[in-house]
């Protein structure tokens, strides 16, 4: 190139004949092929982020077939927990033990309705929900999706009124622009604040998504 | 080939966006384009050798 610097180009040589065959030269065609590379790793990308949404679906499915079996093996658990500690004279030290798992295992039944939530159960049903009282609920899922540096605060409004929609769609949602947000952070940290609260929509807003204002 | 004919295909070799350069039996760099000229940097009155820019060197009668 002028500036001294290599560009890669797809190279074409030819010899050049006379009439009668005999080599009179040769005949050099250079295309520069940068602008496909940068189209084929636009392509790869977007095949890539393809792949990816495609493996992140499946995971959601697998996700609620585990959690569903997960779920009764953990009824199993807490249920012989809760006899196993029914069956001891209430001062045996075992208790403590027997108390932790019960503790445990009800703190992985919450992960697994969430988990279940989340994975969707293939139907809608509307009813009214509070915003708030849901994001705080999916704390921990919420925390579960984001790396150890990033911390999540939230500053949810007490007093919002409900909406009607579906959970687990509102779920999806919720979980979807924190996992952006997630990836916007960079590797070493920081923070995602989850703010809910009022706002009147502009007049543009309404008209483009159908909705009433107040 | 009539010298019209001629003009026209050394037109359209001048305006492709392909660098082109074409050498005689010695290897000696005889045409390049103007793609190749902005390309490399050279002149028309000072044509750099093929292999000096691509790599390869050219055909010649003794190597062909």
């Amino acid at each position: 190139m002028a500036n001294g610097s290599a560009i890669p180009v797809s190279l074409l040589i030819d010899p050049i004949t006379d009439t009668d065959g005999r080599l009179i030269g040769t005949l050099y065609i250079a295309t520069d092929i940068r602008a496909r590379r940068s189209l084929e790793e636009e392509r790869l990308r977007l095949e890539q982020n393809l792949m990816q949404h495609q493996k992140l679906e499946s995971i959601g499915v697998l996700a609620g077939g585990i959690a569903r079996d997960f779920n009764n093996l953990l009824t199993t658990i807490v249920a012989n927990a809760t006899l196993a500690v029914d069956s001891l004279p209430s001062n045996a030290g075992e208790v403590e033990y027997i108390s932790a798992i019960n503790t445990a295992a009800e703190h992985a039944a919450a992960l697994c309705r969430e988990l279940l939530a989340y994975a969707g159960r293939g139907q809608f049903i509307i009813q009214p929900i509070s915003v708030s009282e849901l994001l705080h609920e999916m704390g921990t899922l919420l925390r579960v999706a984001t790396d150890s540096l990033t911390t999540v605060a939230y500053r949810l409004a007490a007093d919002l009124p409900a909406i009607d929609a579906d959970e687990a769609q509102l779920r999806q949602v919720f979980m979807n622009l924190l996992v952006n947000a997630a990836e916007a952070v960079d590797e070493t940290g920081g923070e995602i604040t989850v703010t809910t609260g009022r706002a009147r929509p502009s007049a543009s807003f309404s008209t483009a998504f159908g909705v009433g204002m107040g | 080939m009539t010298r019209m004919h001629f003009a026209r295909i050394r037109a359209a070799v001048d305006a492709a966006s392909d660098a082109i350069i074409m050498t005689d039996d010695f290897g000696r760099t005889v045409y390049g384009n103007q793609a190749f000229l902005e390309l490399t940097g050279a002149t028309a009155d000072q044509l750099p050798a093929a292999e000096a820019v691509f790599g390869v060197a050219p055909l010649t009668v003794a190597n062909h």
